[in-house]
C-alpha cells in the first residue's frame, strides 16, 4: 500500500509512516527530528515510503501558488497605508502640529490661572496689606 | 524609528501580503480588500505595540516583526470572509488542487513553502500549537498528492 493510494491507513505498513513524513517540516534540531530521523535509518518500510513522498511532494510544489501583486494594487495599499497612517494619528507632521497645537493650549490656560490667581480676593488682600507696610514703612523710614 | 520609515516598511510588505491574502480569498479585489482592511485591524489592535516600535531604535528586528502580525492579523480576518465568499470564489483554476484544501491548510502550507517563516512563526499567525500546524502540512500535502494522482489517473 502506497502514498497516494489510500491516505490515512499505514496498518500493515509501519505505525511511524505518517510521523516520519512530518520531517519534512520539522525544524532539523527539533528532539523530534532526530527521533524519527533515527527510526528511519532502521526501517526500511518508512525509509521506502519516504522516498516515494519526496519525490510527490516535490512535484505538488510547483502548484502552490506564488501570486503576484499588480502594480495598481500596489499603488493603492501604499496610498491607503498613507491615509490610515493620518488617521490613527501616527504621521509625524500630524503628530508635530497636533503637540504643537496642545502646547500653545497648556501655555494659554497657565495664563488664565495666573490671571485669575493675581485678581483672586485672597491677592487683593495681599495688596492692601503690602501698600499698608509699604506706607507704613515710607513714613518711618 | 521613524514614523515614515515604518510607514515604508509596511508599504515594503505589499507583494507578501497580496501573496498571503490571494491564496486565502482567491479573488483580485477582494484580497487587495483584505489586505487593508488587516492592516487597519492591526492599527487599531496594536497601537501600544507600534508606539513600542517606533520608540525602538533597531529598525532591521523589526521589519519581520511587523510583517508577521499583518500576516496574522490578515488570517484572522480571512477567516471571518472566507464563509461569506466560498460560493463566489469557485471560479478559480485548481489543477493543482491546492485551492480546493481548507483555509487553515492553504494556510499553513503556503507559509511554508513561499514565505521564510519558521515554524514558530506559522503557529503565530495561525494561533495554532506545533503538532496542530504539522497535521495540517501532512493534510495539506497529502491531499494535494491524492488531487495530482486522481488527475493524472483520469488522463492517462
Amino acid at each position: 500500500m502506497r502514498i497516494g493510494v489510500d491516505l490515512n491507513k499505514f496498518s500493515g505498513l509501519c505505525v511511524h509512516t505518517k510521523n516520519v513524513l512530518t520531517l519534512i517540516d520539522t525544524p532539523v534540531q527539533s528532539e523530534g527530528h532526530k527521533k524519527m530521523l533515527k527510526h528511519l535509518d532502521n526501517c526500511s518500510i518508512c525509509k521506502e515510503e519516504w522516498s516515494i513522498f519526496l519525490e510527490k511532494n516535490e512535484a505538488i510544489k510547483i502548484y502552490i501558488p506564488k501570486p503576484f501583486i499588480a502594480q495598481e494594487a500596489k499603488e493603492t495599499f501604499e496610498s491607503e497605508v498613507r491615509e490610515l497612517f493620518k488617521i490613527f494619528n501616527l504621521d509625524e507632521k500630524e503628530k508635530k502640529k497636533k503637540n504643537w497645537i496642545n502646547q500653545i493650549k497648556q501655555l494659554d490656560a497657565f495664563g488664565v490661572s495666573v490671571l485669575e490667581t493675581l485678581s483672586s480676593k485672597k491677592m487683593l488682600k495681599v495688596y492692601l496689606l503690602s501698600a499698608f507696610v509699604f506706607v507704613l514703612l515710607k513714613r518711618f523710614f | 524609528m521613524k514614523t515614515a520609515d515604518f510607514e515604508k516598511l509596511i508599504q515594503k510588505d505589499s507583494a507578501d501580503l497580496y501573496g498571503f491574502a490571494y491564496i486565502l480569498i482567491p479573488d483580485d479585489l477582494q484580497a487587495s480588500q483584505l489586505m487593508i482592511d488587516s492592516l487597519q485591524a492591526f492599527l487599531i489592535q496594536k497601537k501600544n505595540l507600534i508606539e513600542k516600535w517606533l520608540a525602538s531604535e533597531k529598525r532591521e528586528d523589526i521589519g519581520s516583526e511587523v510583517l508577521i502580525y499583518l500576516y496574522q492579523s490578515l488570517f484572522e480576518l480571512s477567516k471571518k470572509r472566507y464563509h461569506q465568499l466560498k460560493l463566489s470564489l469557485m471560479n478559480v483554476d485548481d489543477s493543482g488542487g491546492f485551492f480546493s484544501l481548507e483555509l487553515d491548510e492553504k494556510a499553513v502550507l503556503y507559509l511554508k513553502e513561499r514565505t521564510s517563516l519558521s515554524l514558530e512563526s506559522i503557529e503565530f499567525v495561525t494561533s495554532k500549537n506545533r503538532l496542530e500546524v504539522l497535521n495540517l502540512m501532512y493534510s495539506s500535502r497529502m491531499k494535494m498528492i491524492k488531487k495530482r494522482e486522481e488527475i493524472s489517473t483520469y488522463q492517462g
